[in-house]
């Protein structure tokens, strides 16, 4: 009674005190916030929408500043003269565009056409994702855009010439389609009308037959655009943005202009068919959450069990932290999912790879260079580290990394294969050894980046398949959740283990370190929920339902 | 009597209170993606970041709250609706066990959420500026005593090593943005940003640059820093330009260290 008497009292005296505050403010001011307040809200909501304003005139002043802009920011890759040489040139793929020879990707013009200045200027704004090409949209303001655009105009004798002008050669871009499921299936007709299956395969992972021998104009490997993937699109992926791609084609590449071979309609159809085929990814979760159950685990990653089990998305790097570091990766994402029951623990990793490659012979490959960024090194002079690659034969692997001996805290070995003290275990799965008929699954242990991971002596207790479809890898790694050995990493529920994924693509070249590879996530096999967690809930239900009636009793007697 | 119309009027003060509240966020979450998009002129909704959404919603909340208490009787009409009366309609009755029965429910749901949720993971404290080795505390920049020419010439030579090396992951234009930046947990450093290379002095990348994130003390978490060690690929000399170089492409200035002998 005493108890809530003294409660009643706290809840007056607060209540009066913020009645006070308030009370403080006249009428007038109070309208005079709240008039503040509503401009304010207002102005938000004018400033989220962006909206444009006009084009800077194009004159000599603006060109000279232009080439102030161009000196402080582009030059590194797009060089001095704008040939895209700079002196980060030579490491990027793609190469940084030649604005001498002016062959352009993103253009509204038809192909083999200048592009017109507002496409440059949507180019330097958003940048290219999927390349090194930067979005400059938040750092330089759009009079210095036009500036910069003004500049590297006058790289090239193409704009200067008056009867290449391309706002004569624009196309007319109508308004986009209501995207129904029946616009979606005239689309796939024209997909496969337009045989576009022929580079970016028939589900558009970019793994089409003729995906392996394409270059672009100066001869550098460029691989068809896996069209499941929207953040590597160029030009971005509005219906507009891709309509216009196909429609124009994008010069210097053998991506074509399709304006002849399909109609308007036709056109718009395909577009919100590639469209249908972009998956998002989400990045933002970092715990992969282990399924029980209480069937046998499954090897086969088409087995229905694993439509059960909740997937992590894990993005991947190029292994950069050491050297030989590898800055072209092939695998950028992988989806994982973890099941387990009372004795094992099964992984399932599903990834996009274009090509599967299953043999494995290392032939001439040197051994590891110095240089800070090799990219492929052969005895021959010939050889074209971004095209060739038939010195060697390397497979698909991929390895799923844990500490080797309990984590305290949040504290774990490095995630680039470990350190001396902190040691790590992995899980390899090799195409080869699969395809050989032996079991594909190796157990290994690292302890640093100096050594590559070595195999246990021991035969592997864990075991796998890796199934590949249509420009994907799905490949399940099982094993015992506790073993005998000492160097395994063990599993109990209800504990965070890191946990961290490498892979290799055989025909990009990807062997030892040079990989890609994901920063350290955390493995909870999920037992039941702790009690407390209801114990809390409950505490907090009857809490708010206590201070309802309190706060009622309250209001009701100051009626009285 | 003129006060009892306007109670009257009020009766469903706290009942619009809510429905308001609602209102709003449907408008914010749903509506505005669709409004921009026309405006815009896209043909993909323009979903409302969640930051903004969270203001939103805030600036809402409170300035219907400042309405309501702008007069005592507004505030009473707020409550009335939650106390039982015998001269309450059917309809505010309705009102008010909803009201009574849901906020309790609302609150065991959040706890519900937040304790499982929060069984999901475990929270990483990170120092982004431990402690400078002492052995670095007394390097001085070889290039502030040249000449004014061959301190520009070593800026565009640590300019060029910035973009060959560093650019995948801290971006081109040093904003922590490299194409590489978002595949990291933890992301690269934004140097434009004026919590990092801002603050501290001149000879402290000089670590960081030559040790990397192994080289960083247990309370820094070096084991998810996926900043590479540099020392065994560049000289001192290259090192002090890439800093200095680093500095003007993210158009910072290091802070002066404190009066150091004295
Ligand atoms: C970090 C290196 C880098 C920097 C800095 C850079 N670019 Fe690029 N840029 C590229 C690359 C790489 C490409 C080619 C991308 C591709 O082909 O997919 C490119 C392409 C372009 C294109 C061609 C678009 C098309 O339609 O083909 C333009 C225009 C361009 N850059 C302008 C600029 C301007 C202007 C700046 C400076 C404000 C700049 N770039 C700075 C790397 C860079
Ligand atoms: C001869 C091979 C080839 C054919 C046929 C082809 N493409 Fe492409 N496509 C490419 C290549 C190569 C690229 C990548 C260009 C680059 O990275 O710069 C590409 C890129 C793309 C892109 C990405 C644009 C961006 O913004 O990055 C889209 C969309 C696309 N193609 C759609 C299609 C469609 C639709 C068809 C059929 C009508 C088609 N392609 C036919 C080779 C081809
Ligand atoms: C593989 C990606 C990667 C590369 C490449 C990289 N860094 Fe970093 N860097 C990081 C990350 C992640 C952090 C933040 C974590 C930390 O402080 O260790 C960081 C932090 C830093 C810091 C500390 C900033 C501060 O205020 O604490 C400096 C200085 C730095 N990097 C300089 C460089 C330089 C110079 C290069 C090129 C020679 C470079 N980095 C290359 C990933 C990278």
């Amino acid at each position: 009674m005493i108890l809530r008497m003294q409660c009643l009292g706290c809840l007056k005296r607060f209540i009066n005190k913020k009645l006070i505050i308030i009370k403080e403010y006249s009428m007038k001011e109070k309208i005079k916030i709240m008039k503040f307040l509503t401009v304010f809200i207002i102005g938000a909501v004018i400033c989220y929408g962006n909206i444009a304003s006009a084009k800077l005139p194009e004159n000599q002043e603006a060109i000279t500043a232009g080439k102030k802009v161009y000196t402080r920011h582009c030059w590194p890759c797009h060089g001095v003269d704008g040939a895209g040489d700079g002196p980060a040139a030579e490491i990027l793929e793609p190469r940084p565009r030649n604005f001498v020879s002016a062959l352009f990707k993103l253009r509204t013009t038809t192909t083999g056409n200048l592009p017109i200045d507002e496409d440059l200027f949507k180019t330097i704004t958003n940048g290219m994702p999927g390349s090194a090409m930067p979005a400059f949209g938040t750092l330089l303001n759009e009079d210095e855009r036009w500036q910069v655009i003004y500049y590297i105009k006058t790289l090239s004798d193409y704009f200067a010439d008056k009867s290449l002008d391309p706002y004569n050669s624009k196309i007319t871009i109508g308004s986009p389609p209501v995207v129904t499921q029946d616009v979606i299936q005239k689309g796939r007709t024209a997909y496969e009308k337009a045989e576009c299956f022929k580079c970016h395969g028939d589900q558009g992972k970019g793994n089409g037959d003729s995906a392996s021998e394409l270059t672009d104009q100066e001869g550098y490997r460029l691989l068809p655009r896996n069209l499941t993937k929207g953040w590597k699109y160029r030009g971005g992926t509005s219906l507009t943005d891709i309509y216009t791609r196909f429609t124009t084609g994008m010069d210097g590449t053998p991506m074509p202009s399709f304006i002849d071979n399909l109609t308007d309609d036709e056109r718009w159809n395909l577009a919100a068919y590639v469209k249908s085929l972009i998956k998002e990814r989400d990045l933002t979760g970092n715990m992969l959450k282990g399924l029980k159950v209480e069937e046998e685990l499954p090897v086969d990653a088409e087995s229905p069990l694993w439509e059960l089990a909740e997937a992590l998305e894990v993005p991947m790097a190029g292994q950069i932290i050491w050297k030989p570091r590898w800055l072209i990766p092939s695998v950028d994402t992988m989806v994982v999912q973890c099941l387990f029951n009372d004795d094992e623990i099964a992984f399932k990793l599903t990834y996009d790879d274009r090509f599967k490659d299953v043999e494995h012979d290392e032939g001439s490959l040197l051994p590891i260079s110095d240089t800070a960024y090799p990219i492929l090194q052969s005895e021959d002079p010939e050889f074209d580290p971004h095209f060739t690659l038939n010195e060697y034969i390397l497979r698909d692997s991929v390895a799923i990394q844990f500490p080797q001996n309990p984590v305290e805290g949040t504290e774990k070995p490095h995630f680039m294969w470990g350190y001396g003290n902190d040691p790590v275990y992995l899980l390899k799965w090799n195409s080869d050894a699969q395809e050989q008929g032996n079991n594909p699954v190796f157990e290994m242990n690292a302890k640093g980046h100096k050594k590559p991971p070595k195999e246990q002596e021991t035969a592997s207790q864990a075991v796998g398949k890796g199934i590949f479809t249509d420009g994907q890898w799905s490949v399940v790694i099982k094993r015992k959740l506790v073993t005998e050995e000492k160097s395994d990493t063990q599993f109990s529920t209800g504990t965070f283990i890191p946990v961290s994924f490498q892979a290799w693509d055989g025909s990009n070249s990807e062997i030892g370190s040079r990989m890609s590879l994901s920063t350290w996530n955390y493995l909870i096999l999920e037992g039941t929920m702790p009690i407390s967690v209801y114990i809390y809930t409950a505490i907090f239900v009857i809490a708010a339902a206590l201070l309802e009636w309190l706060f009622t009793c309250r209001s009701k007697k100051s009626k009285e | 009597m003129k006060e009892e119309s306007t109670k009257t009027k009020n009766k469903y003060l706290m009942a619009w209170y809510f429905l308001t509240i609602i209102i709003f966020y449907g408008v914010f979450k749903f509506g505005f993606p669709v409004i921009w998009m026309k405006i815009m002129g896209r043909d993909t909704l323009l979903p409302t970041p969640s930051t903004l959404m969270a203001w939103y919603m805030i600036m809402v909340v409170v300035c219907i709250t400042v309405y309501i208490t702008t007069s005592d009787l507004k505030i009473k009409c707020f409550v009335s609706l939650l106390v039982n009366n015998k001269s309450n309609s059917v309809l505010q009755s309705i009102i008010r066990i909803v009201i009574l029965v849901i906020f309790p429910l609302w609150i065991g749901w959040m706890t519900f959420s937040s304790t499982s949720s929060s069984v999901a993971s475990p929270t990483e404290l990170r120092i982004q500026h431990p402690t400078l080795p002492q052995k670095f505390e007394s390097l001085v920049n070889p290039f502030r005593h040249e000449s004014e020419e061959k301190q520009l010439i070593a800026i565009e030579e640590g300019k060029i090593l910035f973009q060959q090396n560093c650019r995948p992951c801290h971006g081109s234009k040093a904003d922590g943005e490299g194409p590489w930046s978002n595949t990291f947990r933890l992301k690269p450093a934004n140097f434009r940003d004026p919590g990092t290379i801002g603050t501290i002095v001149e000879n402290y990348p000089v670590w960081r640059i030559q040790k990397g994130g192994p080289g960083l003390p247990d309370e820094a978490t070096p084991w998810d820093s996926t900043m590479p060690p540099w020392e065994p690929d560049f000289t001192e000399d290259q090192i002090w330009k890439i800093i200095m170089g680093e500095y003007v492409t993210a158009d910072v200035s290091p802070r002066e260290p404190e009066v150091l002998h004295e």
